[in-house]
Order: C-alpha cells, then structure tokens, then sequence
C-alpha cells in the first residue's frame, strides 16, 4: 500500500484489479483545506486513459509489476517478437504498446518489457539508441552554436532533424523519448 | 606568444571544437580523439592546433547550468529570461503598493508559531521555531502597531507541497488595505494586475479586468450541480458525479466537489473571485454581516489555478481564539504536531487591530501566468528538486 503523496509519475498501481501507470500527478491544496493528488492514469493494458482524485490520508494499492530484459527479434504483423536472452523464451507485444519509440527499433536491441500477472503489458526502450543515416543531403561546413538542421532518414526509416555537418553513412545517437538528436558516434 | 583555448571537439569532419560561447575551426586532431572530449587548444596567428586531451573538470557540454537557464523552449523564450521578466514583476509590484501610499516591510522567515490551521505542514528548524508558511501574524501585529496599509513580498515554506503549480518555498505578495473591505480588496486586485500587465508590457495568459465576481454557491450550482452544500459526503458525491468512496468528513467532501468539479472551471472564461465561502472555512475573515452562514473570505482564481485568497479580516479577539483552539483540537484528533498558539498575535487583536483588508497572493503563480507558462519551475531559479 502507498499513501497520496507516494503517487508520482510512472508508479504502478492496482484500481478495480487493473494495473495503472500515473502519467501525471499533480498535487492540488484548496486555501488551508485537504490535500489532493489529481491524477491521469492509464490502463497498462487497455491503453486508455483517466482522471482520478486521492484524498490526503487515502491508500493506493501498488501494482506488482516485474520488468524484463528482452531482445527484439522481428515484426510480425502488428505484433513484434521479443526473446529473453536467457531462457530463449519468445513473447509478442502489440506494436502500439511501445508507441512513438517503434521507429527507432532495430534488431536485437534489448529493451525492459514489463510483466504484470505475467502477461506482458508494456515495453520501454532504450533512452539512446544509435542508427544509421541512409539519406540525408550531404554535409556542409557550419557554425554549430547557430542550430541550423536538415532532415535525416535513419535505417528503421525513422526521420530526425540534425546539424548541418553530419553525411550519408554516419551513425548517430537518438534520444527515443523525444525522438531528437543527440551527437555523432564513430562506428 | 601563443594562447591556450579550453573547446569541446564538436564536430571531427570538419573539425569544429567550442567553449559554449564561440565555435572554433581547428587543424589536427588525432585519431583518438573523437566528438565530445574536451581539449586544449593553442592559438597562433589566428589558427588553433591541437595542443593535449585535457579536461578542465568534469563539465558537461554545454554545461548543465548554460543549458538549463539558455536552452530556448518551444516559444524561443529561455528560464534566463523568464528570471529577468520576474525581476520586472517585483519591481512593477513595489512601485504599484508604494505609489498608492503603502510601505513595504519584512517580517521574520523563522517564527516561534507557524500557525494551527488544519491541514498546513511547517518546516521545523532548531530550537522549535518554524520556517514561516505565511506572514500574516506579524504584519497584524504591525497594524496593531500602527502601520496603516502595509505590503510584504516574502519566502512562505510549506512542507510537502511539491508539484507543477507548488513548490515548498514560494514567493507571496501580501497586503493589508486599512479601512477596505472585501470589494475594495477585490478591486486592489485587479488594479494591481491591470498595473503589472501595462508595466511588463506582458499579459501572457491573464485576461485583463474587469474579473468576475461568482459566489460559493453558485459556484456549486453552475459546475457541479450541487444547489446546496450542506449536504452528507455521499449526497454530495452524487450530485457532483464523483464515483469514488466518499470520505467521513463533509470538510474532505466539500473539498473534493470543489477541487474535482468547481476549480477546473471557475475561470474558463477568464479570471473569477469566488466569494462567500462557508463559515467552516472563515479561516481569519470575519462571518458576512448580513448572513452569519458564509464568511467575508474570497479566492482569486485564472487559468484554473487560485492565485490569491483574500479576507475582510477579524478583529476579534474571542472569536479568533476560540476558532484557533478549535483547529488546535482539530490537528490533535487527525494526529498531526501540535503547533504552538501565536499568543501574541492574539493579544494583538485585543489590544486591538483597525478594520482591514488583507490578502496572499502567490506571486510565482502571477509571474507564471503573465509569462505565459504552465509550470512554476520555469519561473523559478531553482525548484525544490534542482538543489
């Protein structure tokens, strides 16, 4: 069991025998009146999305949710083919589970699956991930501190924005959360 | 004579390093160098060379102050010039209350009673004294004392009250308006938003005034069709459409209608007083002359958000010290620390403070908005997590 002020983003919790992330938590306090937590939450495996209201002093029960290293192998279809490294162990996942990091997905990145009632329910990939450019316009001299960019196509077909300096064939370091880049990386 | 340079190695083809400021074409580097280390460069003749692998600390590229306080958001605005605006905001603030004849003061940060309100967390310090969560005791005292109007713009500190729109250490613009009552307050309120929007030449997004006047009530009515509050939690809940359990308390209900249903809405269609509070919830405004059910206390509400709570303050000694041992008793059922009475703000009272109009109002939220931003830690130097 966690208390109001344990619920921050991200915590897995139990509501009606579903799991649910915290996407937002946002602390309210009417002028010298109880505390509050508004919360937007999401069904781990519906995908949807609500607004729920803790009480200063109100419980939450916590989700025990188990999170796994697993290799992503290929596409099928919608679904996408995990193995675990060491029990070779196969599981799919829906394709939008992951949301926008799908197009930074490329074979046999390990990513952490997440295992509620050992149903696999979720799937973070890595922060970084570094790909290949297969098109962009070719490098040209620049003035880095000025943020100019140009579009870049990766090897999973996934488009970024990067410095003018960078060619055809580099590799580079992508943040998948905001889909940016970051820097070149020699390969 | 040739200069040494301090640059981070950007860019190997071409080569490019920088120090945060200018960027650098250099000659040479070698093989095992690559983007992202530091090096030491020399400068002759205006050409840099390689001079050694060197690291001048652990610094990170930009640094993580640079890039916190320089790094422009989506508007093209950075938190640097956000902390310039502020500064713009407090000096706006002081000319608008000195130049209708208030003086400022300042009361002390550390106090011997933080107060007994109900649900409020002060910050212990050594030796029981407390970090101030409001300076309305003090400045009471003042008036007492003879100040006439007086404003204040200090540190409040409130335990555990962290978030988008909190932070445990804020900033609150306070004032007294000897002689006022609560409309006069009111319209204080929208002249010195009015002033700050002229001033900073910066409305954001604060609607300028007039601002509507809604009371309690109606509030309920219009957003949560509850026609009376004085109703039992599971009545309440009903009416309001809230599927939750209810809690024991009609206090904790009242307030979840209001903070689930009544606030998101209050000011949809631009900034709103919300007057006539509940007696229960008088605080230190005294009860309406002509209606002893509600109390002369209102609330400052734009963009969803309370940003001032104002009352027509009580000037009795009696009721303010049966109130305050009530809420004592209150902390004590609930099992929250027992805070000493501010016996001397009671005496004040006694000896006997002018008729008066006070308000707090949170004075990062108005920096927020008048920027135009949604979270109070891009008006902040530092939020409670950066330190």
């Amino acid at each position: 069991m966690a208390q109001m002020s344990d619920l921050k983003k991200n915590l897995k919790i139990i509501i009606d025998g579903d799991p649910y992330t915290v996407v937002e938590a946002n602390f309210v306090k009417p002028g010298k009146g109880t505390a509050f937590t508004k919360c937007r939450i999401k069904n781990l495996i519906t995908g949807s999305v609500l607004e729920r209201t803790w009480r200063s002093g109100e419980s939450v029960e916590l989700a025990s949710t188990e999170v796994r290293r697993m290799q992503y192998l290929y596409q099928d279809g919608s679904h996408l083919v995990f193995m675990d490294n060491q029990t070779y162990e196969q599981i799919l996942l829906e394709e939008d589970v992951i949301g926008d990091g799908v197009k930074f997905l490329i074979d046999n990145l390990e990513c952490e699956i997440l295992f509620f009632n050992d149903k696999p329910v979720g799937c973070e990939i890595p922060t970084f991930v570094e790909l290949e450019i297969t098109t962009c316009e070719p490098g040209v001299k620049g003035d880095t501190a000025q943020g100019a960019t140009k579009p870049a196509t990766l090897s999973t077909g996934a488009v970024v924005n990067v410095p003018l300096f960078v060619n055809e064939g580099d590799w580079l370091k992508i943040d998948t959360r905001t889909g940016q880049y970051v820097e070149r990386v020699k390969k | 004579m040739s200069e040494y340079i301090y640059a981070r190695v950007v860019s190997i083809a071409p080569m490019f390093a920088s120090d945060g400021k200018k960027t650098y074409e250099v000659v040479e580097l070698p093989d095992d160098i690559s983007e992202g280390d530091w090096c030491k460069f020399t400068k002759n003749d205006g050409i840099i060379r390689y001079h050694e692998k060197d690291t001048p600390s652990d610094t990170p590229f930009p640094g993580r102050e640079w890039r916190k306080f320089q790094t422009p958001g989506t508007d093209g605005r950075t938190r640097m010039d956000a902390l310039k605006f502020r500064s713009e905001v407090l000096s706006g603030t002081r000319k608008f209350f000195t130049d209708s004849g208030y003086f400022e003061v300042e009361t002390p940060l550390v106090v011997s009673s933080p107060g007994v309100e109900t649900h409020l967390n002060a910050v212990n310090v050594s030796g029981n004294k407390f970090l101030s969560p409001s300076p309305e005791f003090q400045m009471k005292r003042l008036l007492a004392g003879g100040s006439g109007s007086i404003f204040q713009i200090t540190k409040c500190f409130r335990q555990d009250e962290t978030g988008k729109h909190h932070n445990p250490e804020f900033t609150m613009i306070e004032w007294y308006h000897v002689g006022a009552d609560a409309e006069t307050l009111r319209c204080d309120v929208e002249d010195l938003v009015d002033f700050l929007i002229e001033y900073t030449g910066n409305p954001g997004k604060i609607k300028k005034p007039p601002y509507k006047r809604m009371t309690m009530k109606e509030a309920f009515l219009e957003y949560a069709s509850v026609d009376d509050y004085n109703r039992s939690p599971k009545e309440l809940f009903k009416m309001a459409g809230i599927n939750s359990s209810p809690p024991e308390k009609w206090e904790d209900a009242f307030f979840q209608v209001f903070v689930e249903k009544v606030e998101p809405h209050l000011s949809d269609n631009g900034p709103c007083f919300l007057t006539h509070w509940p007696k229960e919830f008088a605080s230190l405004s005294r009860l309406d002359e002509n209606d002893s059910e509600v109390a002369e206390r209102f609330e400052f509400f734009s963009n969803g958000l309370e940003i001032a709570n104002g009352f027509h303050e009580l000037t009795d000694y009696k009721i303010q010290t049966s109130r305050s041992l009530g809420e004592l008793e209150e902390r004590k059922i609930s099992g929250k620390p027992l805070y000493p009475l501010d016996n001397l703000f009671l005496e004040s009272l006694k000896e006997g403070m002018p008729d008066t109009a006070g308000i707090a109002l949170g004075m990062d939220r108005l920096v927020m908005l008048l920027w135009g931003t949604d979270d109070i830690s891009n008006v902040l130097s530092f939020n409670a997590d950066e330190l």
